[in-house]
Formats: structure tokens, sequence, C-alpha cells
């Protein structure tokens, strides 16, 4: 996990580019991308039941 | 007794809303950049005049109200709302200089219209402006998203106590990491980071429908843009029905789901918390509302038979409503279409979507899932009162980056700001009625400009009367400032005329 305390100035930007912490934000990419696919599922399956339904 | 300010109050908020002119200035500098590389002269003509203008305001306020003071609470209300004000008046420049726009007044209210991320526009002849100038109003969206308060924080301001109460009066108020301007910093950094994949995801698919690689690209970063910061703006004037892609279309949509999550639980997702989505309050609340504006919109859709099998359903019901509840203001179908296909229930549905919105400290507006979470739990709190023994005395908790106690303090401030919305919500309906247009219409409308949404149902348009194009641009300004702003500075207005 990336140390959140607060860099100074100069680097900032150094540290979040640090490769380990880069990995990191790309798995936070992928857990939010996947709260996005079960939003996706969601909507699917009522669609899905709706027409069964009818 | 009502205080009159002094000068040196006028100094200080002058001072730094001078600083967000120069800063709405040098965003000029892009679409500049864009009309030269493409030789688009007169654009870039366009906006040099306007990128001069913001200069020379801004620069003049800063000399004449050079002080040293630091601002107080008061202050960064007003210099928020104010420069926010300021930077539409300003900003419209390159839009009336287009020739785009059948007034001042239309080139302002696209101009809000971008700033706070709604997407209603009444630009004209849409899908043939230059590329300088669709640079501009998407980056209107992408800036504005950030908040141009925290454009400013993050390149211009020095890290003063004072920022902090500037960026509060933009309607954010957390803070990802102890310092205000890091904070800002944080939240270009996550927006970079997902314009960068999001650019490249919807570049490919862009090609992969047969666009030309430049403008793939184009059309990639604008819709990212558009979809990120919850705006709604498109290059086309079909939006994204354009595509007829369902690959472009999903992440389209994708990007403007995680764009209305709040910044402080992608802070904490990014650095390694991801349990947080599951627990968050926000994701909570967006899920349960979603499903139910989801139900309401299939059950008005499945009632009029609209679309002939389940996938047809999926693909106009999600991404209208998400768009709606996103505050995006994306659409799949025609504007009319809302009134002459959907049907009443199904725009119920909509309307549900965006009077609710996004997150709280997002780049999305409307109730926002916060204040929805915490007013739930208030009820189940009253109703635990009720059935527990009267020793007893239930605590409430709710997590949002920690867990807490619900506390009334909490809950009073969550109404307040509900109450605000719904009230703005009813009387930008009630002006739509009285102007001629139908119940359901003009509330779709006016919900749809209240919560910086965008969607539209076919009122927004150039000929629309000048007063309902106020009142829009009013309910976009509040509600993307969440109020308080903008009442501090009708009272610092009052306090001007009746202070002693």
């Amino acid at each position: 996990m990336p140390d959140r305390r607060p860099a100074s100035r100069h680097t900032e930007l150094l540290d979040f580019l640090n490769p380990r912490n880069v990995m990191t934000y790309l798995l936070g990419m992928v857990v939010e991308w996947a709260a996005v696919l079960a939003l996706m599922a969601l909507g699917l399956a009522i669609a899905v039941i709706a027409f069964a339904l009818r | 007794m009502i205080v009159r300010p002094r000068l040196a109050d006028f100094r200080v908020i002058g001072l730094y809303t001078g600083k967000i002119i120069v800063g709405v200035g040098l965003l000029m500098f892009i679409p500049l950049v864009t009309s030269i590389i493409f030789g688009e002269w007169n654009p870039a003509i366009e906006f040099t005049i306007a990128i001069g203008v913001c200069f020379c305001f801004g620069l003049a306020m800063e000399i004449l109200c050079q002080t040293t003071k630091d601002l107080a609470w008061a202050h960064g209300l007003v210099v928020a709302s104010l420069s926010w004000f300021l930077a539409m008046v300003l900003g419209a420049l390159p839009h009336w200089l287009s020739g785009h726009f059948g007034s001042y007044l239309d080139a302002c209210f696209d101009l809000m219209s971008g700033y706070t991320t709604t997407g209603l526009y009444l630009l004209q002849d849409l899908d043939h402006v230059s590329h300088g100038l669709n640079m501009w109003r998407h980056l209107l969206t992408y800036a504005g998203g950030q908040g141009i308060i925290v454009v400013a924080l993050t390149f211009l301001f020095r890290g003063t106590a004072g920022a902090y109460k500037v960026y509060v009066g933009e309607g954010k108020d957390e803070r990802l990491l102890p310092n205000v301007v890091q904070t800002a910093r944080a939240i270009w950094l996550i927006s970079i980071g997902y314009l960068i994949v999001g650019t490249l995801l919807l570049w490919l698919i862009g090609m992969s429908i047969g666009q030309q690689p430049v403008r793939a690209l184009l059309h990639a970063l604008w819709i990212f843009m558009g979809a990120w910061s919850t705006g709604g703006f498109a290059p086309q004037s079909f939006n994204t029905i354009y595509y007829h892609s369902l690959a472009y279309e999903l992440v389209a949509i994708g990007i403007a789901i995680i764009g209305s999550f709040n910044f402080a639980l992608h802070w904490a997702v990014w650095t390694g918390d991801r349990r947080e989505i599951r627990r968050n309050v926000e994701i909570i609340s967006f899920f349960i509302t979603m499903t139910m504006a989801m139900l309401i919109a299939t059950a008005g859709l499945m009632k009029l038979g609209v679309y002939p099998d389940a996938l047809a359903l999926f693909r106009k019901m999600f991404y209208n409503v998400v768009s709606g509840h996103t505050t995006t203001g994306f659409a799949t179908i025609y504007s009319r279409a809302f009134v002459r296909q959907w049907g009443p229930l199904a725009m119920f549905g909509v309307i549900l979507a965006m009077s609710v919105g996004a997150s709280a400290c997002s780049t999305g507006g409307g109730f926002k899932g916060i204040r929805i979470g915490i007013i739930f739990k208030s009820f189940v709190q009253a109703v635990r009162r009720v059935i527990l023994p009267e020793s007893a005395v239930p605590v409430q908790k709710w997590h949002h980056i920690t867990t807490r106690v619900l506390e009334d303090e909490q809950v009073r401030s969550a109404m307040l700001i509900v109450l605000a919305f719904a009230a703005t919500y009813g009387v930008g309906a009630l002006v739509g009625v009285w102007h001629g247009y139908g119940l359901v219409d003009a509330l779709f409308e006016s919900v749809s400009a209240g919560s910086n949404t965008g969607l539209s149902c076919g009122v927004t348009a150039p000929d629309m009367p000048d007063s309902l194009k106020m009142t829009f641009i009013l309910e976009m300004w509040a509600g993307r400032l969440e109020f308080m702003s903008l009442f501090a500075l009708v009272g610092y207005l009052f306090s001007v005329i009746r202070g002693r």
C-alpha cells in the first residue's frame, strides 16, 4: 500500500510515478470497473426479467 | 446589526477572484493551440481576444486589490460564487465570437452549462463547430468537473489557510490529503490517470468502427471529458447515438459511472483500501436508488411496449437512466423521444434518477448519495427508537472512508440541502409551466438543469424564452455550488446596501 502521508512538493510527482504506486492505482481502477460491471449486470438482469415476466 | 464590508474585504475577494479569472485565461491556451494546429485562424483570433480580456481583467483585479490579508469563511464563499459568475461572462467570449449563438445570453447559458457539468446547450449547428471551440466546450466541463477553484488551487494558489475556504465554497468539503493544495493535485492526478486510460479505450473503439485516427482521437478525448466530468457535451448533435456502437456506449457510460464517484472514495481505493467500494454509504445508496429508477423506467417502457427485446430495452433504458443518475446527460434517444416514446412513467424514473444524482465531492450534481444515505439512516434510527424500550439509546452508524456515528447535525444539514434542491427544481418547473410547457416536460428540464444533468426532453432550445434561460442558468449555478456560496454572495450584496 502506498504511503498516504503528504509528500513534499518536489517529491510529489516522483512519488506518484513510483512503479509500486502505479500498480496499486491500476488495481484500484480495476476494482472500480468491477463495480461498473456489477451495475451493468444488474441492468441487464432487470431487462431480461421484465421480458420473462411479460 | 448588519455590518457593511470594508475596503479590505473587497480587496481580498478581488485578489482571489482575479487569480481565478487569470486561470480561466490560461485554460484558453489549450483550445488556442488546437485551433492553430488545425489551421483554424478565425477561432484562433477569437481565443486570443478572449485570453487578452481575461488577463487584463484578472491582472487588473490582482493589482488593484493587492493585500496580504487571508480569506475568511464569508470571503471564500463569495469568491467561489463570484468567480463562477465572472468565469461564465468572460469565458463566453469565444462562444459568442464564433457566430454559433443567437445572443450573448445563449453563449453564457452554454458556458454555465459547461462549467457546472450540466450539458444542456443552445449552440446552433453543432456539427460544423471548429475543433478549437469543441475543445473549449469539452475542456470547460473537464475543468468544471474538478472545479475551477481546484484548477486555480493546483496551479495558482499558495497553500494558505484561506485556500480551503474557497475550496469548500465550490461545494467540495473533503480533504483527500491534509493539505488542500495537495488534495487539489490528487484530484487532478486521478482525473488525468483516467483521462489516459479512458481516451485510449475510446480511441481504439472509434477506429474499429471506422473513424479516421485523428478524428477518433479527438472524439475519444471529448467524449471522455464529457463522461468523466458527467458533463454530457458531445461533438455531434446526435450526441452518443452518432457512434451506433454498443462498445462505445458501454465504455462511455462506464467512465461516467466512475466519474460520479466521490474523489475521496477514488483516493481510498487507489491507495489500497479496496473494501471501501463495498462499504461506502454513497455506493450502497447509488446502487439502491439506481435499481429503483431502472425498475420504474422499465415498468413504463414495458407497459407501452417500446422495445422489442431484452437487449434493446437494456441498451436504451440502462444507458439513459444511468446517464441521468450520474448526472451526465449523454443520450442514446432523441430529446422528444422521452415524451413521445418513453411516456410519463419512464420519464418519472429518469427524473428520480436525475434528482438524486451523483456522489458528494465528485464531478456530478443532484441531492448526492451521501445525503440520501444519511436521511435513510435517520429514518431507520427513528423506527428503532419507537420499537426499542424507552431506556434504550439506538446508535446508528454510517460509513464513508471512516465509520461515523449518525448525529442530528448531519441529518439537519443533509435535509436542508435536499430541501433547497427540491425547491430549486420546483421553481424551475413553475417558470416552465408559466411559459406554457407541460408539467412533466417542465419538471424534467428543471430537474435536469438543477441537478446539472443535461438530459433534455426538448424544452431547451435557442427559441426558449429568455427568462427561462436565466432561470436555468441560476439553477445550474446554485445546484453546482450547493447554494451556500450563492446565499453568501446575496448576503454580501445585501450588507453592502443595508449594512452600517
